[in-house]
């Protein structure tokens, strides 16, 4: 440990090891997939929507990865059939989370399909779900005197929105509001050994 | 492909495990030429021995002025880092508590997008890594690195140029987080359009150091360089692979993701914080470490684990089973090298207690090992299938987190800050009340703050896996402990703030120089200092 | 062996000393056993979870279908959540709330609502196949959007929450059996879409799509 190449050196080889496992690895595996029959790609509209989803930090609240009846009860919340590889071919970045602060949403589109619903709970949670504490996003709406013809208007609870206002959704509110409604994974699962299948083996072992 | 996966994981399980008993054999047979005595590589000649802390009023050493190897460049530059590490800690909490309070307040600040809770907490993350954590942990490489080389610090200018670049990239980074401009993926926010200019600016903190090592004037490289090097070498790397635009996609985009993020704590934040641990803690106890030999395998065994982790950040996701268990198994792998580390540094620490009362910056330091020791050895817990499916997805994971880059990395850099600035600047810490004031505050605060979320993360996770209640029920659970979060968070603030204003008086207030009072103790010319 | 010894009793001697004075370096300190043994038992563990692990990693399991219901599910549906107050927390509480008073101006509420206390039929096939339209009840006009039930639950499923449903928060009509809701999936084999909205039930089972003028057709009008 004298001499500061040969440190280098090895210590550069053990990463670039590290990196031929876990980065090379499952390159291999996933990238060669095809898309799965029931999953379209994201519309112009849903992918405005997904970056706005990017851009105010959904994921850090919420997952998009259900997972086995083995390990939780997922399935029975209505977040969807376990996800593989295959799920997330269109995914760029991907939004698989690590925070369950709010429920998974991989398959939102399919359990609350309603726009409506949709657009009053982002405008304020709590006018749906009264403990919610997930942010409301006024931001992405506008408070008019009256609507304009083609405005979307948003059904908000008196108590909830400036007095003698209507809300109006802005294009950002629409387009997360149609990306949120393309979640929908509802179709029968493709390579079923491309996901973590390691609570199945403890199921047989007990 | 044609060879089985199962081949594929016994195959590298093996090499790791091999590799590793190669290297305890070399070292139980002398295969490395290093000896204990080399472990008194921290001390200069007539160091040793003696409390070597400048914040104290007992300290049987004198460091009775500015460090003479010291030049000017090299002394502006570490002012610059450790000043702006410190504005970017002041920064990044309030990030923090804001984002924190919002989780209990949900109707507070919704005005603008920039306040809101996805990008307060994102603006968080990036302000203390990349701007705290890592200026602090590289400044304190750029001052470590030529005193145990025993040479000045080479190219100062060009590492002058790298910390202004990446401030600027990282100022910018935040703000357009704000802005609503991010990459998408956690811990690689930072678009990589300004992922180029932090590239820059690293590349101009690494070439000096390398400069340095290559002209040092010492024969052995201290355990504290093997860190550094490695770290130095490590991180670029990792930051150029995982960001590497239009590559990567879907599930395969998650595997490097979270192999980045682990490696970000592990390969980066990890050297930065032990190598600073490995000189702090003999240096001011005045005595060598355990063994010295120990260290070897502490930094083998890190770089070959710790470098296959991160999957167990997708157990139970829609990755291949096999990369997850690799990654499971090499974290458990881990408390090897912890546990080497962890006999190194605390039957030295502890079984000098006398040196906890004396020293502050000590203090600071040699909590931080011990709650590294902690972290890891939960972190290799928390990588197990059955304790991961409660604790994933909650809480939990976040108090985890924390203990690891704030108690472990962010205490041993306010230690070591304390221990290093009188001696760049040749000025005494104007306000030594402060010091133990801030100590108070964030170690209590820390504590409300990693208990709070432990209990509460672990109650949402039964909650989540409890088929009978309402998924709702899960997060009412931790509405308490999030407050109690958001307490712990503000006396950490709190202690941020009282640190920022020693800091300032240090800088700007009328302050002792140690020259003023030297004459009587000990002429410059005779001074120990670190550098001779 | 010897070496082993020296090696424990300088572990305890230096965390057990605060004397100042104390040196705990010396010029050999060999690996102590105890940090071997432990990286013996961990290489053991990793050997016998990887090889474990393994076998799954290779296999194509068959994964749940569907969003719902597969076989192993619905027995852990009888099991754990057989009464109709579960499912219907699990499955329909999200929008019309735990106490059935849904959403002002977003969701209509199931507390007194005339489709829910109507003929087993109507709401048997409203959970079945959802609604997609405008749908007045109680006196307010809503226009959402209702998930399609038919593919996630059974008919007993269904059967079970609706007999919550109508009988919970002041409501009360008759509980619903399994094989009423079966009748209606081979009534409406054919219907792919949700119904569109309450003039769609008014064209089907003729219950009116507006309570306000000429309310005396509706059975169960009182609590208006």
């Amino acid at each position: 440990m004298n001499r500061v190449l040969p440190l280098i050196v090895v210590a550069l080889a053990i990463l670039a090891f590290a990196t031929l496992l876990l980065v090379a690895g499952p390159a291999a595996q996933i990238r060669s997939i095809d898309p799965p029959e029931g999953l379209a790609p994201y519309t112009a509209a849903e992918l405005r929507g997904r970056n706005e989803y990017i851009s105010l930090g959904c994921v850090y609240c919420h997952s998009q990865q259900p997972r086995s009846p083995e390990q939780a009860p997922d399935v029975l919340r209505g977040w969807g059939r376990p996800s593989t590889a295959a799920d997330y071919v269109y995914d760029e970045p991907h939004l698989l989370g690590t925070m369950r602060t709010g429920p998974d949403l991989l398959n939102a589109g399919a359990r609350l399909p309603s726009r409506a619903w949709q657009l009053t709970h982002l405008y304020q949670p709590r006018a749906i779900v009264p403990q919610s504490i997930m942010p409301a996003f006024p931001f992405l709406f506008e408070a008019k005197e009256q609507a304009a013809q083609g405005d979307v208007v948003v059904k908000v609870p008196a108590r909830h929105r400036p007095e003698g206002k209507v809300i109006v959704a802005r294009q950002e509110a629409l387009d997360l509001v149609d990306y949120l409604l393309s979640l929908d994974r509802t179709y029968p699962a493709e390579r079923t050994d491309l996901r973590d299948n390691g609570f199945m083996a403890q199921e047989e072992d007990s | 492909m044609n060879f089985t996966i199962g081949t594929l994981l016994a195959f590298s399980f093996a090499a790791s495990l091999i590799a590793i008993a190669a290297l305890i054999w070399a070292i139980s047979t002398h295969q490395f030429r290093i000896t204990e005595s080399d472990a008194r590589t921290v001390f200069g000649d007539e160091e040793g021995g003696k409390l070597d802390d400048p914040t104290s009023p007992h300290s049987d050493s004198h460091p009775s002025a500015v460090d003479p190897a010291l030049s000017p460049e090299w002394r502006r530059l570490l002012i610059v880092m450790f000043v702006t590490a410190t504005a970017w800690l002041v920064f990044g909490s309030i990030f923090g508590l804001i984002a924190s309070l919002k989780l209990h307040l949900p109707d507070w600040l919704t005005g603008s997008a920039a306040l809101t809770f996805g990008r307060m907490r994102t603006m968080h993350l990036n302000s203390v890594i990349y701007g705290f954590l890592s200026l602090g942990g590289v400044g304190a490489a750029l001052w470590l690195v030529p005193t145990l080389f025993k040479t000045h610090l080479h190219k100062p200018r060009l590492a002058m140029l790298g910390a202004v670049i990446w401030n600027l990239a990282v100022f910018a980074g935040v703000i357009v987080i704000g802005a609503g401009w991010n990459d998408g993926l956690e811990w690689l926010e930072i678009p990589w359009q300004i992922d180029i200019f932090l590239a820059i600016g690293g590349a101009c903190f690494a070439i000096p150091l390398l400069y340095t090592a290559a002209a040092r004037r010492v024969n052995h490289i201290y355990v504290t360089g093997w860190y550094y090097l490695g770290g130095l070498v490590w991180f670029p790397v990792l930051f150029l692979l995982a960001n590497l635009p239009g590559v990567h996609s879907g599930a395969q985009q998650a595997t490097t993701n979270w192999w980045f993020a682990h490696n970000v704590l592990g390969l980066w934040l990890t050297p930065l914080g032990l190598g600073a641990a490995y000189y702090f803690i003999p240096k001011i106890i005045g005595k060598p470490i355990y063994s010295y030999r120990l260290s070897l395998l502490g930094f083998w065994a890190l770089a070959l684990f710790y470098s296959q982790v991160g999957m167990h950040h997708l157990i139970g996701g829609p990755v291949p089973t096999w990369v997850v268990s690799l990654s499971v198994v090499q974290s458990v792998m881990m408390v090897v090298p912890v546990v080497a580390v962890a006999i190194n540094q605390h039957t030295l620490s502890l079984g000098n207690l006398w040196a906890w009362r004396e020293s502050l910056p000590l203090r600071f330091v040699a909590l931080g090992a011990i709650l590294y020791t902690l972290a890891s050895l939960q972190g290799s817990l928390e990588a197990v299938r059955a304790f991961n499916t409660v604790t994933h997805f909650t809480h939990y994971t976040v108090a985890h987190a924390h203990l690891g880059a704030y108690g472990f990395v962010a205490l041993v850099l306010f230690g070591g800050i304390y221990y290093m600035l009188p001696r760049v600047t040749g000025r005494a810490w104007p306000m030594p009340w402060a010091i133990s004031l801030h100590f108070w505050l964030v170690v209590a605060g820390f504590a409300v703050y990693f208990i709070s979320l432990t209990i509460g993360g672990w109650l949402q996770g039964l909650a989540m896996l409890d088929a009978t209640r309402d998924w709702l029920a899960s997060m009412e659970v931790t509405l308490p402990y999030l407050a109690g979060r958001s307490l712990g968070g503000a006396l950490m603030t709190l202690g941020h703030l009282v640190f920022a204003a020693n800091l300032a008086v240090l800088f700007f207030g009328r302050t002792r120089r140690f020259e003023d009072d030297s004459d009587d103790v000990a002429t410059p010319a005779t001074a120990t200092s670190t550098g001779a | 062996m010897t070496q082993k010894r020296k090696a424990e009793r300088r572990i305890k001697s230096v965390a057990g000393t605060s004397n100042k004075n104390f040196d705990p370096h010396e010029s050999y300190n060999p690996i102590p056993w105890q940090v071997i043994a432990i990286a013996l038992a961990l290489a053991a563990w990793g050997i016998i979870t990887l090889a474990t692990t393994r076998e799954m990693a290779e296999s194509e399991p068959e994964v749940t279908q569907g969003t719902g219901a597969d076989e192993r599910l619905s027995k852990a549906v009888d099991a754990e959540m057989s009464d109709g107050r579960q499912l219907f927390v699990t499955n329909c509480s999200t929008c019309h709330q735990n106490n059935g008073s849904g959403i002002e101006a977003a969701v209509p509420p199931l507390a007194g609502s005339r489709y829910v206390l109507a003929e087993p039929e109507v709401p048997a096939s409203i959970v079945l196949f959802g609604i997609q339209g405008e749908i007045e009840v109680a006196g307010d006009t809503y226009r959402g959007r209702m998930p399609t039930f038919g593919n996630e639950l059974n008919d007993e499923q269904i059967a079970s929450i609706l007999s919550y449903v109508r009988n919970s928060w002041g409501n009360q009509a008759s509980a619903i059996e399994a094989g009423l809701v079966a009748e209606q999936r081979r009534r409406f084999a054919e219907r792919t879409t949700p119904w569109a909205g309450g003039a769609a039930l008014a064209e089907t089972f003729g219950i009116p799509a507006t309570s306000r003028p000429t309310a005396s057709v509706a059975t169960s009008e009182e609590s208006h």
